[in-house]
C-alpha cells in the first residue's frame, strides 16, 4: 500500500465510470469509487475512516462527487454537513479544497447549478449538429402526448440510442468512448480532479 | 466481561485503547502489528497466578530461547526502555476498572508493598503491581498455535464428560467430522505407559487417537472443552482459523457464539482471514444482539493504533468489497 493516494468518492456507478475515464484520459493516479447514494453518504463517512488506508494515514486527498439535483447550494450543504458530522476536514465552498493534512474536497456535478452527470455529458455533445433532432423528438413527444418533463437519462437514452452500438448509461458509454473529453462541458471538472 | 482495555508501555504499544469491547473480540492487522502482543497482556492482566501465565509468557504464544531476561523480558517494555512502567488496564461491565502494574527494574516503587507479587517467577527483572478490585474470577485460557498437549486435552475431557455436556460438544465436532459418531476419553496401555488420551469414533474398525486427526478437530474440541466446562471466563485464541477449512467457519462461529452466550465467556482471537471475519459477522447477525467487535491494530506514524469496528462498517465493508484486515 503506498503512501499519498488520492480517493474520489461517488454517488454511483455511472459517476465512477465518467471519473475513472477522465481521469484515465488526464493521466491522473486516482482511485475512483461509488459510496452508493446521497442517503448513504453519512454511513459511507463513518465506516470510511476505519479503512486501513484512512487508519493508516495514507490518503492524501479525497473529493466527494454528488449530483446538484435542484440546487447546487443545498447540495453542497449537505455534503459539508456530512462531513462535518464525522469529522471530516471541509472546503469552504464548490469545487475547492480544505486546507489541511488529509485534504477534502466537494464537487457538485451539474450544468447552471443543477441536474447530474448526464447534462454535463448531454453538454460535452449539444454542439453536434444532430443533437437537434434529440431535442426535436422530445418537442414531439411533448405536443402529442400530456408529458413535457424528460429526465437527462432520458436524453443521453435516445442520444446513444442514435449510433449503432448504442449504451444506455453515461458510465457505459464513457467507456465505450462517447463523450469528448476535450469538451468546455467537462472543464470544471477536469480542473477539480486536477487540483486533487 | 472485559468491556475496555488499555495498555501503555507494553511490546510494540507506547499508548493502546480497545473499545468498545464485546463478547467476541477478533483483532486482525498486518503482520508485527501486536496482534499476539494484545493477547499476551490479556494474559498477563487476567492470570491470577494459579495456572502460572506470568511465570511462562515467553512459551504461551511463542517460543522463546536463550537468556529470557535478555532475548524477553526486557523487550515487553516499548521499545525496550524499563524506565517506563507496563500498565494494562481494563474495566469490567459492571463499570470496575482493574489493571496491573509491571515494573522495570530501575523504576521508582512507589506502591503499597503488600500488593506485590514475588518478584522470583519473572527472572527478578520486574515486579508486579495490581489495583482495582480484580478481575473477579476472569480466568484466562490460552490457545496457542503450538501442539496441544494431548494429556491435558483428556484431562479437560473428562470434565465434559462429568458436567454431562459430551453429546453438545459431539454435536459441535460433528459439524467438521460428519463420521463422528463419539468422543471419549480413555486411558489405555499399562503402568507409567498408561496415559488418559482421547479418542474419536469415526465408525472405522477401531476408535482413533485425536492427535491422528487434522489439527482443527483437536483445536476445535480444546476450546469448546474449555468453553463447556473449564473455569477459564476469557478465551484468548491465536490464529483461530488455523486448520479449519473455511466453509465449516461459519458452522463453528455460530456454535462458538452461542457457547460463549450460554457459560458467560468472552472471546479473544486473532486472524488474518477475511472469510473467518465474515463467518463470524454472520454468527453475530444471527444472535439477538449484535456481540462482535472486530479491532484492526494500524501502524501510524511508528506507533500501533486500534480501530474497532461494528455491525454498521462491517456491513459497508462488505457491500462495498472494501478490505478492512
Amino acid at each position: 500500500m503506498g503512501d499519498a493516494m488520492k480517493f474520489v468518492f461517488c454517488e454511483g456507478k455511472d459517476d465512477v465510470a465518467v471519473v475513472r475515464e477522465l481521469a484515465g484520459h488526464l493521466q491522473l493516479d486516482l482511485r475512483v469509487e461509488a459510496y452508493s447514494g446521497k442517503n448513504n453518504l453519512s454511513l459511507f463517512l463513518e465506516s470510511l475512516q476505519k479503512r486501513p488506508e484512512f487508519a493508516q494515514q495514507h490518503v492524501q486527498s479525497m473529493a466527494i462527487l454528488r449530483d446538484a439535483d435542484a440546487g447546487a447550494a443545498a447540495a453542497f450543504a449537505s455534503v459539508r454537513d456530512v462531513l462535518r458530522r464525522h469529522r471530516f476536514p471541509c472546503p469552504l465552498a464548490d469545487a475547492t479544497f480544505s486546507d489541511s493534512a488529509l485534504r477534502v474536497g466537494v464537487f457538485i456535478v451539474g450544468v447552471n447549478g443543477c441536474g447530474m452527470i448526464e447534462d454535463v455529458c448531454l453538454q460535452s455533445v449539444c454542439d453536434r449538429p444532430e443533437f437537434t433532432c434529440v431535442d426535436e423528438y422530445f418537442n414531439c413527444i411533448a405536443q402529442k402526448s400530456s408529458r413535457s418533463r424528460f429526465s437527462p437519462k432520458a436524453k443521453v437514452r435516445v442520444w446513444m440510442a442514435s449510433h449503432g452500438d448504442f449504451e444506455f448509461h453515461v458510465g457505459k458509454a464513457a467507456e465505450a468512448g462517447y463523450w469528448p473529453w476535450e469538451s468546455p462541458a467537462f472543464d470544471p471538472l477536469k480542473n477539480f480532479l486536477r487540483g486533487l | 466481561m472485559l468491556t475496555s482495555l488499555h495498555i501503555k508501555n507494553f511490546r510494540g504499544f507506547r499508548d493502546l485503547e480497545l473499545e468498545p469491547l464485546k463478547r467476541v473480540n477478533l483483532l486482525t492487522g498486518q503482520n508485527n502489528t501486536g496482534k499476539t502482543g494484545v493477547l499476551e497482556a490479556l494474559a498477563l492482566l487476567l492470570d491470577d497466578q494459579t495456572k502460572g501465565l506470568r511465570g511462562n509468557l515467553p512459551n504461551l504464544f511463542r517460543t522463546a530461547g536463550g537468556d529470557w531476561i535478555e532475548t524477553y523480558w526486557k523487550w515487553l517494555f516499548f521499545n525496550k526502555n524499563q524506565q517506563n512502567n507496563i500498565k494494562i488496564e481494563a474495566v469490567l461491565d459492571d463499570g470496575n476498572p482493574f489493571g496491573m502494574i509491571l515494573q522495570g527494574a530501575q523504576a521508582p516503587i512507589d506502591f503499597h508493598p503488600e500488593k506485590f507479587a514475588p518478584a522470583g517467577d519473572m527472572g527478578g527483572i520486574p515486579c508486579f503491581l495490581t489495583f482495582g478490585k480484580g478481575h473477579a474470577g476472569h480466568k484466562p485460557a490460552i490457545f496457542s498455535t503450538h501442539p496441544n498437549n494431548p494429556v491435558q486435552d483428556a484431562i479437560d475431557y473428562n470434565r465434559v464428560i462429568l458436567k454431562r455436556r459430551k453429546k453438545e460438544v459431539e454435536g459441535l465436532l460433528r459439524k467438521i467430522e460428519p463420521r463422528l459418531e463419539s468422543v471419549e476419553a480413555l486411558q489405555t496401555g499399562q503402568g507409567q505407559s498408561s496415559t488418559p488420551m482421547i479418542y474419536a469414533d469415526l465408525g472405522l474398525s477401531e476408535m482413533i487417537p485425536v492427535t491422528q486427526l487434522g489439527q482443527g478437530f483437536s483445536r476445535l474440541l480444546d476450546i469448546y472443552s474449555e468453553i463447556v466446562a473449564a473455569d477459564a471466563r476469557v478465551l484468548l485464541i491465536d490464529e483461530i482459523e488455523n486448520g479449519l477449512h473455511y466453509s465449516i467457519l461459519p458452522v463453528i462461529w455460530k456454535g462458538l457464539f452461542l457457547a460463549a452466550k450460554e457459560f458467560d465467556v468472552q472471546i479473544f482471537a486473532t486472524t488474518h482471514s477475511w472469510e473467518c471475519i465474515m463467518a463470524a459477522d454472520a454468527a453475530a447477525r444471527g444472535g439477538e444482539n449484535y456481540d462482535l467487535a472486530l479491532i484492526r491494530l494500524d501502524r501510524v506514524a511508528g506507533d500501533i493504533k486500534a480501530t474497532v469496528m461494528d455491525d454498521k462498517v462491517l456491513a459497508t465493508a462488505k457491500e462495498l468489497k472494501w478490505e478492512m484486515r
